[in-house]
């Protein structure tokens, strides 16, 4: 059940009450009830809302916050607000934090071990290739925190869900208004995957642009530490990146080319020595001294033809067309060889019909 | 004194029997054609006026009224110039009426009183002759189309003063010899043969298995990658025409006036531009006349960056690709016309070309992909069996020597397979496993219990959407032909399951 004050957060969050005005407002008073009972009265509440406080007065004189609350319960969504036993503590110490989370999905994940997976939403085949494999080890150990934007985000959390890892997704937009829209599949697989979807912002708040670069605070907030995958010199990765070494948080860096702007940020990060440079998700697990689960010794069994396919891929990245020069076989049976392959995650097709080794070159 | 000389009329892909009777009487000179006749007939005043000058008879001082009968369908056309013009020549009793052959005459007149090509020959002796007639008379131009009809007695003139002298008797003309019918296309094919194209093997594996299933294929794949060229050498691993698909094809040319004096032998490829109309894809206009979708009957309609067609034009494909015809309706006339082609589409996968390329690096962000991607309707991309990425070749491939395998030699094996399948479908009406509905599948793709195992695993990891799984078990159904076993097995499923590139959503 919600008490006074949770249901006073609800009632501020949908109506986009921010994090400033908020926490003055509640040194006002001590109790919910005499800001209730002096809301009308009290010159110093109309001069801290400002604009907002015609709306927010008659919201709560029609007792609006029941109305979301039964809202909430429809599309099963939860609160987690400021005075809440279940407010996650890594958020309690950040600059400005949430006074109110909408969750949807297990909101235990939250106090969980987490580590967040970001990067530019222009991702380059390389960039693809780091957050897959990064991902995909790192989902073993971690809860996996990312923003649900396209390219890197989608990514991590695709991936995660591939590992049956469990992930968090912090939108900037309301959870009943997922944004981008294409996205609103992968937001149900999350939750299906048994993860996790938070917003600071009203049930059907829209995407506005200065949600994204706010929200990144909790994203670097709630975990240990941020792995970059591809960032460019501008880009939302980099307002993460700062507000997670404000926080102390540890940041972790995948090198570029250095002639590639796709990863000019990445590389920056790395120069300046404000992130740690990684070059395989290992470094990350040893870093925090975890126990690498190394149960997964599955001997994979390969017969003749596979073998020499794996050979081929083992030097790097090849097309069907060099495939069929370089091993010899058939289209057809390179086909069957190639779908064989790939279902048992040895190997991993790309766009434009290309193929490599799954997972990193360890 | 009245003249009736037999022509013919057409309607849609039928031909209809018209008479046109000229009358003639002394009054003031007039020239009135009546029977719903457009303004290429009514034109015909001019042209007759001076052939008949010109051929060395005398233009009559009468009142002239022309008749086409039956009087209530449209006529349109120029192929009854030469009919009036003779009818004429006997009504003014230049030449006698008596001994006039009762053949069926069609034929344009120049200035000069030269018989020119007219459209449509061939769909009208064809159903002439299903209604009895016997003896044409038909512009020298258009003989090669007549060539293959036999039973029949057609006489091409290149004159009017020559066909006015056969018909009176005046001079012997030999008819047409016929042919029968042999379809030696294979020098013909040119330069898109199979063996010219380096590299690309997946994308010519992909080929055959859609042309031997007769499924519709998209290949993806960024500009410069041979897409085209890949398209074009299709019809020559297709089946060679038989006499029926080479007639009907012949007679959709014939109307379009597109036959260009030959017949057909080999299968139409077709490449309506994107900025092409819905009409001009479907056919329409107020004469019904066939779209590029009938002219690519039997053959290949190949769209070339499928997406930059508007929605509706491609909207418009799905009832033909489902039905094999299409109904023109226009105010005047409702025409069907075949449609059944194998659609070949081909794709940029993103605005910029370059998603996935190995070469270089896409521009494109994410949201501008996907709303290139959504530009095509699921509905039709139901209908396209068979997905395939094709990327460009590298410098490797295009500079070695060796030719790849002949189209010749793939025909031969899509021919096998086609053979398998149209025994295995006989008496359903169907002729490839593209057809084969819900039921077929039902019954002609039964999977062992490894193939169905694939089959779960794929769709858990791989992200296939339900949709696809149809299309697998048709497409799976087409290789284990190609492959000549009466079942399918675990490894025609696993080849069944690369080319479904699109649903796969790997795409981020």
């Amino acid at each position: 059940m919600y008490t006074l004050k949770d249901k006073l957060c609800i009632l501020f969050g949908e109506n986009g009450l921010t994090v400033k005005k908020f926490f003055q407002l509640s040194e006002l008073y001590d109790t919910a009830d005499e800001l209730v009972r002096n809301f009308d009265c009290d010159d110093r509440i109309r001069s801290i809302l400002g604009n907002s406080y015609g709306v927010l007065k008659s919201a709560i004189k029609k007792n609006d916050a029941e109305r979301i609350i039964f809202d909430m319960e429809q599309n099963r969504i939860e609160a987690v607000t400021w005075y809440s036993e279940k407010y996650p503590r890594c958020l309690r110490d950040i600059d400005e934090p949430p006074y109110i989370l909408f969750c949807k999905g297990d909101i235990t994940l939250l106090s969980k071990n987490c580590l967040s997976v970001v990067g530019t939403r222009k991702v380059s085949s390389y960039g693809r290739r780091i957050a897959t494999d990064f991902t995909r080890l790192l989902a073993e150990h971690f809860v996996i925190v990312s923003g649900l934007a396209y390219g890197v985000d989608s990514i991590a959390h695709e991936t995660t869900l591939t590992e049956s890892g469990l992930t968090i997704a912090v939108l900037g937009s309301g959870i009943l208004n997922i944004y981008p829209p294409t996205n609103e599949n992968l937001a149900d697989r999350i939750l299906k995957g048994g993860g996790l979807i938070i917003s600071e912002y009203g049930l059907r708040a829209s995407p506005l642009a200065y949600h994204f670069p706010h929200r990144n605070r909790i994203v670097a907030g709630l975990s240990r530490g941020l792995l970059v995958c591809q960032a460019p010199l501008k880009s939302g990765t980099n307002s993460t990146v700062e507000l997670a070494l404000e926080q102390g948080k540890d940041v972790f860096v995948v090198p570029g080319e250095i002639y590639d702007s796709g990863f000019s940020g990445s590389n920056a990060l790395i120069k300046s020595m404000q992130g740690a440079c990684v070059t395989t998700p290992r470094d990350i697990i040893d870093f925090y001294n975890l126990e690498s689960k190394q149960v997964e010794n599955k001997i994979i069994q390969l017969n003749f033809e596979e073998q020499k396919i794996v050979d081929v891929l083992t030097v790097g990245q090849k097309s069907f067309d060099q495939l069929v020069c370089e091993t010899g076989f058939s289209p057809s049976d390179l086909n069957f060889l190639l779908a064989n392959l790939e279902l048992r995650s040895i190997i991993a097709r790309l766009p434009g019909n290309s193929y490599r080794i799954y997972g990193g070159t360890e | 004194m009245l003249a009736l000389v037999k022509s013919y009329g057409l309607k849609g892909l039928d031909g209809f029997s018209v008479q046109a009777e000229i009358d003639m009487h002394s009054g003031m000179p007039t020239y009135d054609i009546v029977g719903l006749a457009d303004t290429a007939v009514k034109e015909s005043k001019e042209r007759i006026r001076s052939a008949v000058k010109n051929s060395g008879y005398s233009y009559p001082v009468a009142s002239v009224v022309i008749n086409l009968a039956p009087a209530d369908i449209k006529k349109e056309g120029t192929l009854y110039d030469l009919p009036i013009a003779i009818g004429m020549l006997a009504a003014s009793k230049q030449i006698p009426y008596d001994t006039l052959k009762k053949a069926v005459i069609l034929g344009e007149l120049s200035l000069n009183g030269e018989v020119r090509k007219i459209n449509g020959l061939l769909p009208m002796i064809i159903s002439a002759k299903q209604q009895g007639e016997r003896v044409f008379v038909i512009p020298r131009d258009n003989a090669e189309e007549a060539v293959f009809i036999e039973g029949t007695e057609i006489y091409a003139v290149a004159t009017l003063s020559e066909a006015v002298a056969f018909l009176t008797g005046q001079t012997e003309l030999q008819p047409l010899t016929t042919r029968s019918w042999q379809n030696d296309v294979e020098y013909r094919r040119g330069d898109n043969d199979f063996k010219y194209i380096k590299g690309q093997f997946a994308a010519k594996r992909a080929m055959e298995i859609a042309v031997a299933g007769g499924h519709n294929i998209l290949m993806v794949g960024p500009p410069g990658a041979g897409k085209t060229m890949l398209a074009r050498a299709v019809p020559s691993i297709m089946p060679n025409l038989t006499f029926d698909e080479a007639l009907e094809v012949a007679k959709i040319h014939s109307i379009s006036g597109q036959l260009d004096g030959g017949f057909i032998y080999e299968r139409p490829f077709r490449t309506p531009h994107h900025s092409a109309t819905m009409v001009a894809l479907t056919g329409g206009g107020n004469k019904a006349r066939p779209g590029e979708i009938s002219l690519a009957h039997n053959g290949v309609l190949f769209l070339d960056e499928l997406p930059e067609y508007s929605r509706q034009t491609l909207e418009t494909l799905r009832q033909p690709l489902e039905d094999g015809v299409i109904t023109v309706a226009r105010n005047a006339v409702s025409v069907t016309y075949p449609a059944d082609f194998m659609l070949i589409a081909s794709m940029n996968p993103c605005p910029c070309g370059n998603y996935g390329s190995a070469t270089a690096e896409c521009t494109c962000s994410a949201s501008q992909i996907h709303r290139y991607l959504g530009k095509l309707s699921g509905p039709l991309l139901d209908r396209i069996d068979i997905h395939i990425e094709v990327d460009n070749v590298t410098y490797y491939d295009i500079q070695s020597d060796t030719l790849a395998e002949p189209s010749e030699t793939i025909r031969k094996r899509v021919n096998i397979a086609r053979e398998k399948q149209l025994s295995r479908l006989s008496g359903s009406g169907k002729r490839c496993n593209a057809q084969m509905t819900t039921v077929d599948i039902k019954k002609y793709c039964k999977l062992d219990k490894e193939s169905l195992t694939l089959m779960e695993d794929s769709f858990d990891r791989l992200n296939l959407s339900a949709r696809a799984y149809n299309r697998i078990l048709k497409v799976a159904r087409t290789i284990a032909d190609l492959d000549g076993a009466d079942n399918i097995s675990v490894k025609h499923i696993a080849e069944s399951i690369q080319y479904r590139s699109l649903d796969r959503k790997y795409r981020v």
